[in-house]
């Protein structure tokens, strides 16, 4: 029979255990237990049993399944959205020393929600065990060929070590690890998280939210499930998502990078999904990298990663697609690093042409002008496929595109000009692209039958001076009509020695100049050049500029992946 | 008290975790009896996993992990005393009293986990939903009560009893006695 004495600790007690015990509540709890031994044992009991429950249903014991330790990646996904309420930690200084303690009692945990409370002591002792990952991987081994996600779709995808073996649009993918050898493959984790991999990459679905990434790239978009989080974890660092679109990848050496496209993720220093005592948190456009030897810093790497728009257009390349094929082609292409203006004439907003260079990104936008009395301005037009769009040039209108003067653009060394250009009539053509300033030395200039000029009919012109006589006004050999006429790919390299024509690809001249200027300031110009008044009559495809010389090889890739 | 020796070496890690495995539920009842409190205890036998394992090359082989380890949360407990405010503060004379008599308890851990296993199978099965509820759902208070309909004091009321109930049946199958005053 329970005595009232029994009844009433009881409740004390259990509401100590909560927090929730009233001031008066706790005065008689001291002294019950500062005055009675029974007091006390009936409390040791008592705490001794709270802490029973929660040790036998940690162990999942409580009905009677086995003692081995194993972990609700359901409940992990709970936590880390508690660890949102942790104060992120700024990052040290390169300068500051790097605790090297495997464990430090200092160290920021983040604290486990009530949500927890089961899990308390195995998380306390996993603060300890979780830093070690052998040790981590006996206590919390994923579990083994659970259904998570399913493939959406692939191109040129070789899979190794995938469960199942072949992998079709549609499979079913298993929690395990596997990897993608070659090719792209967009998967979708039933939690709704989309990822697309980039071969070759190696990795490890733990659970419908948690992914492990050995290396390579995976591009996380995630905002169909912005009431869940989704984790990436590597080696040595933890991607957090917080509702947002970002890439994560691991090179050779085993540092980690992330990039945020869209909304917000906490890049945590190790893989430890539990502690961790740095953490850079990161908005739209910022990136950041945690190295092997746990600095943690900001890097931009946007370029580095296939996202959703290039993977739907390699997609539909593989289905067939001239203008997807081209377009795929491009999202390679403007991830150079020697690329520094490439227009597209895909966007165009206002008067503002956008430049798709990755490096360059957010700079060099060219502003459309006009010198005529009207003020007409180009327009774009119908491309090389209906699909595409390019800008129209009427030398009447003396309409040009602006991009003011940066010493990045005032190249005089290694250079590549490509442009794709469509002439309609044997009286179009002209100044195609020029870098300079009025009465200033030209950095480089590219002419197309340029015949408004005089003396440049029927040939692609390369000009780079200091000083203005004809000697420094270079040629290709007279072109056939068939090659001015319609779209055609024209390419002039120059490595200061000699200047290479090339037509479609196909070498047709290369012309010995030797030039050492240095680079003068000057404004790129397409177009009609006001400073000279040469005009120019035609149909810009796609422009790009190159700090270095591209071999035939790459001219002859970038004219296949985009030839109409 | 147990005796958890190794074979005359000191412990390697992997020896030091499987000390800490086998006997978390001791180390983290003894710092519950100190501070009556789940959250402040969780927060508590983090520090002692930590120190644990900070000190592990000082812990002599042949020695009592036990006890050495109980030692080591007297201290963290006293410590975290200093530097937070508990939840439930009891008195140091009171902390120093139940962490000796905690201590000197004889009944051997194992044999606890297995009576009281034992108890929750023969709870009733609405006992059992609450435990289940609370310790293997890990929900809060006021959610179980959101999902039962019960106020918040009235699944206090039910864990006390159902806590009561446990304890005196663990007691009677260790062959204690029941108390009452």
């Amino acid at each position: 029979m329970k005595s009232e004495f029994e009844n009433k600790l009881n409740i004390i007690l259990f509401k100590a255990i909560e927090g929730a015990i009233a001031p008066e509540e706790l005065k008689q709890l001291q002294q019950m237990l500062k005055e009675s031994k029974l007091a006390r044992e009936y409390y040791l009991d008592f705490l001794e049993v709270h802490a029973g429950l929660n040790h036998v249903a940690g162990s999942c014991e409580l009905d009677g399944q086995g003692t081995e330790f194993s972990i609700d990646y359901q409940i992990l996904d709970e936590l880390l959205n508690d660890s949102q309420l942790s104060p992120s930690v700024e990052i040290e200084t390169q300068e500051e020393a790097i605790e090297k303690d495997l464990v430090r009692a200092e160290v920021l945990v983040p604290k486990p929600s009530r949500f927890f409370r089961i899990y308390s002591q195995l998380v306390s002792v996993a603060a300890v065990f979780l830093l070690i990952f052998v040790v981590y991987s006996n206590l919390f081994p994923p579990e083994l060929y659970v259904p998570v996600a399913t493939v959406n779709f692939q191109v040129d995808a070789e899979w190794e070590r995938a469960v199942p073996v072949e992998l079709k649009d549609g499979s079913i993918l298993y929690t395990g690890p596997m990897s993608l050898k070659k090719g792209l493959a967009e998967i979708v984790l039933n939690n709704g998280a989309e990822v697309i991999l980039e071969g070759p990459c190696e990795f490890t679905l733990e659970s419908d939210s948690l992914l492990f990434l050995e290396s390579g790239s995976i591009v996380a978009n995630i905002d169909k499930v912005p009431d869940k989080r989704f984790v990436v974890r590597t080696e040595t660092a933890t991607v957090v998502d917080y509702g947002t679109e970002f890439g994560v990848n691991v090179d050779r050496n085993g540092n980690t990078s992330t990039q945020v496209f869209k909304g917000t993720v906490e890049l945590r220093k190790g893989s430890d999904l539990l502690k961790y005592d740095k953490s850079l948190r990161l908005e739209k456009d910022q990136g950041g990298k945690v190295t092997t030897d746990g600095n943690v810093l900001s890097h931009n790497n946007t370029y580095a990663f296939v996202r959703k728009d290039q993977f739907e257009a390699e997609i539909k390349a593989a289905k067939g697609s001239a203008y997807y094929k081209w377009k795929a082609y491009s999202y390679q292409l403007r991830k150079r690093d020697d690329l520094l203006v490439y227009y597209t004439f895909e966007n165009l907003e206002g008067e503002m042409l956008d430049n798709s260079a990755w490096v360059t990104k957010d700079k060099y936008q060219g502003k459309l002008m006009s010198s005529s009395s009207t003020g007409k301005l180009s327009g774009l037009v119908e491309g090389r496929w209906p699909e595409k769009q390019a800008l129209e040039f009427d030398s009447k209108e003396q309409q040009y595109v602006l991009i003011d003067s940066d010493k990045a653009l005032n190249i005089s060394d290694n250079i590549t000009l490509a442009v794709w250009v469509k002439l309609d009539t044997l009286e179009d053509g002209g100044h195609i692209l020029s870098n300079r300033l009025e009465d200033s030395p030209v950095n480089y200039q590219l002419g197309y039958n340029q015949h408004h000029d005089g003396g440049a009919n029927s040939k692609i012109q390369f000009v780079r001076y200091k000083v203005n006589i004809p000697e420094n006004r270079k040629y290709s050999g007279t072109l056939p009509e068939n090659d001015i006429l319609g779209w055609h790919f024209i390419t002039v390299t120059h490595d200061n020695k000699k200047i290479k024509f090339y037509l479609d690809a196909k070498l047709i001249d290369t012309v010995d100049y030797i030039y050492n200027g240095a680079s003068s300031e000057g404004d790129l110009v397409m177009g009609t050049d006001r400073t000279t008044n040469e005009m120019f009559d035609g149909v810009l495809g796609e422009l790009a500029v190159f700090n270095s010389v591209l071999d035939s090889s790459e001219i002859e890739e970038m004219y296949i992946n985009g030839m109409p | 008290m147990e005796n958890n020796n190794l074979n005359n070496t000191n412990p390697n890690d992997t020896a030091i975790v499987n000390l800490l495995t086998k006997n978390h539920y001791r180390i983290y009842a003894f710092i519950i009896s100190l501070v009556a409190n789940h959250s402040d205890a969780d927060d508590i036998m983090q520090e002692v996993s930590t120190v644990i394992w900070n000190k592990r090359v000082s812990y002599m082989a042949g020695t009592d992990f036990v006890s050495w380890a109980l030692t080591i949360a007297k201290f963290q407990v006293l410590k975290y005393r200093k530097k937070k405010k508990l939840v439930i503060p009891l008195d140091d004379e009171i902390i120093e009293t139940l962490a000796e008599e905690s201590q000197s308890r004889t009944v051997d851990v194992q044999s606890r986990i297995d009576a009281l296993k034992k108890c929750v199978g023969k709870l009733s099965p609405e006992q059992r939903k609450f435990v289940e509820l609370k310790y293997q759902d890990g929900l809060a208070t006021q959610i179980i009560s959101d999902r039962t309909g019960l106020s918040v004091y009235q699944i206090y009321r039910r864990f006390a009893s159902i806590h009561g109930s446990l304890l005196r049946c663990v007691r009677r199958s260790l062959g204690f006695q029941e108390i009452s005053q």
